[in-house]
């Protein structure tokens, strides 16, 4: 086995056991391993026979580990305890915070202008130099000298890596968890629904004003934006190895922003078309549609109340001296009482079994 | 040499190599496992479990073949436990051998 596949064997077998800090920290030894063994004059293959199986290292490795935190146990120092929830939490809070300066950076290049080292407030601090002594150089392992190359989506200055502790930061427990937990879950959608909320907007003011085309692309560079942040988001933070469930709130969070745009960009259609409508009953063509003014309403109210709630709509008293003509009132011509008195009446539809007394014609006495 | 001694004695090997002069982790493994017959693959968790427990201190220094070497350098704590556990060492060794020889005790 050559050292490359070595090393690979070694970190499937501790993977998900050990923060990403320290095994990346054990690969890096065991290269240097290597690289000491072949200046020696020996072959990948003798160093890696006399170190023995990779999973048997491993589990080594890991007994050793619970072993010094039986020991630990006895001395009580919560440092070396794992965070609750274990390692895909650590640190959530400064992964969030390195993927929006990143996101941040991205947005204001593209929109040109500021440069990256102008926000001073957000820039990374360099890394501290080692401070020379007179015994022995002071500990400062820089972070991750394995860590798998990962190449840049974007031309960007390389972050300098963070300070390094010689232990883990102690989490604070059960509230540490749920806060990162909540604060993650939480802040995603609100922060697409903010992008969303202003991308409506604007949509809505570059529609009513210069119109449909305009629109569509300004639509078209919302969606961009969002899948370049999501590329973004995927490059950071499938760097760090989260697990799929995350990957998969985001691409439902994704979801959820085109299903969202699509239905405020209706909504914002029948709110447009409300307004108009709401403007033209007050001041313009529609003002005097449910009004008396309006003959064709006026009837058809008129018509409704007689036929079918059984009065008369009240009509204002005969003028004695100019009576309008029925016909011209609206009304139907009046018709003589013999006409309707003599008027067949319609055979009933449904009869009741009463076949013996027919119905005799005018049916009065 | 028997297993059971060899496993007990590591940490107290790696602990009196290293209080000799710093060392890096190639050599401390060889110069064990040479002596000491045991696998190298085993000398480094042990290695790795002492520099966690502050017994060692780490630093890089430049090598002249390739990348920089990460040397190990014995700390105070690490002294007083090497001194605790020579203590512990040769009292049992004085007294197994006594057993041994069948010397009266």
């Amino acid at each position: 086995m050559n050292r490359v596949e070595y090393i690979r064997q070694l970190e499937f077998s501790l993977s998900g056991k050990l923060p990403k800090r320290e095994i990346s920290e054990i690969l890096r030894d065991y290269s240097e391993y290597f690289e000491a063994g072949k200046s020696e004059g020996k072959t990948e293959e003798e160093i890696a026979v006399n170190l023995g199986i990779p999973s048997a290292v491993a589990a080594q490795i890991l007994s050793e580990i619970e072993e010094e935190a039986g020991d630990r146990k006895k001395v009580n120092r919560p440092d070396s305890e794992p965070p609750e929830g274990g390692y895909f939490w650590e640190n959530a809070w400064e992964k969030l915070k390195t993927f929006f300066e990143q996101l941040s950076e991205f947005f204001s290049r593209l929109f040109g202008g500021i440069s990256p080292e102008a926000k001073s407030p957000k820039a990374p601090e360099p890394q501290p130099r080692k401070q020379p002594e007179d015994q022995a150089p002071e500990i400062e392992e820089p972070k991750n000298n394995y860590s798998p190359p990962r190449e840049p989506k974007f031309t960007e200055p390389p972050k300098p890596p963070k300070p390094s502790k010689p232990s883990r930061e102690p989490g604070t427990g059960a509230a540490h968890f749920f806060a990162s937990t909540l604060l993650v879950i939480l802040l995603f959608p609100v922060i697409v629904l903010a992008l969303l909320a202003g991308g409506a907007l604007l949509a809505l003011i570059c529609f009513s004003i210069i119109g449909l085309t305009v629109f569509l692309a300004f639509l078209f560079l919302f969606f961009l934006a969002a899948a370049f942040a999501g590329s973004l988001a995927f490059s950071v933070l499938g760097g760090l190895g989260l697990p799929i469930s995350f990957t998969f709130l985001f691409i439902i969070a994704v979801f959820f922003c085109i299903a969202g745009s699509v239905l405020s960009i209706c909504g914002l259609i029948y709110l447009v078309k409300g307004l108009v409508r709401l403007i033209r009953t007050c001041f313009g063509s529609l003002r005097w549609t449910n009004t008396a003014r309006n003959p064709s309403y006026r009837a058809s109210t008129r018509a409704a109340n007689v036929y079918q709630d059984g009065w008369d709509a009240p009509t204002p008293p005969p003028s004695p001296a100019a009576e309008t003509p029925p016909e011209e009132a609206g009304y139907p011509a009046p018709r003589p009482y013999e006409e309707i008195y003599n008027e067949p009446v319609p055979e009933p539809r449904l009869q009741f079994g009463n076949e013996e007394e027919p119905r005799e014609e005018n049916g009065h006495a | 040499m028997n297993t059971q001694f060899r496993k007990g004695v590591i940490e107290m090997c790696i602990l009196a190599l290293i209080s000799r002069r710093d060392m890096y982790g190639y050599e401390i493994v060889q110069s064990i496992a040479r002596y000491a017959e045991i696998g190298e693959g085993t000398v480094y968790p042990i290695l790795r479990r002492l520099t966690s427990e502050n017994y060692f201190k780490t630093y890089l220094k430049e090598s002249p073949s390739g990348p920089a070497r990460k040397y190990y350098m014995i700390t105070d704590s690490g002294r007083e436990f090497l001194e605790a556990l020579k203590k512990d060492w040769f009292e049992f060794a004085e007294i197994v051998e006594i057993l041994l020889r069948g010397e009266p005790i």
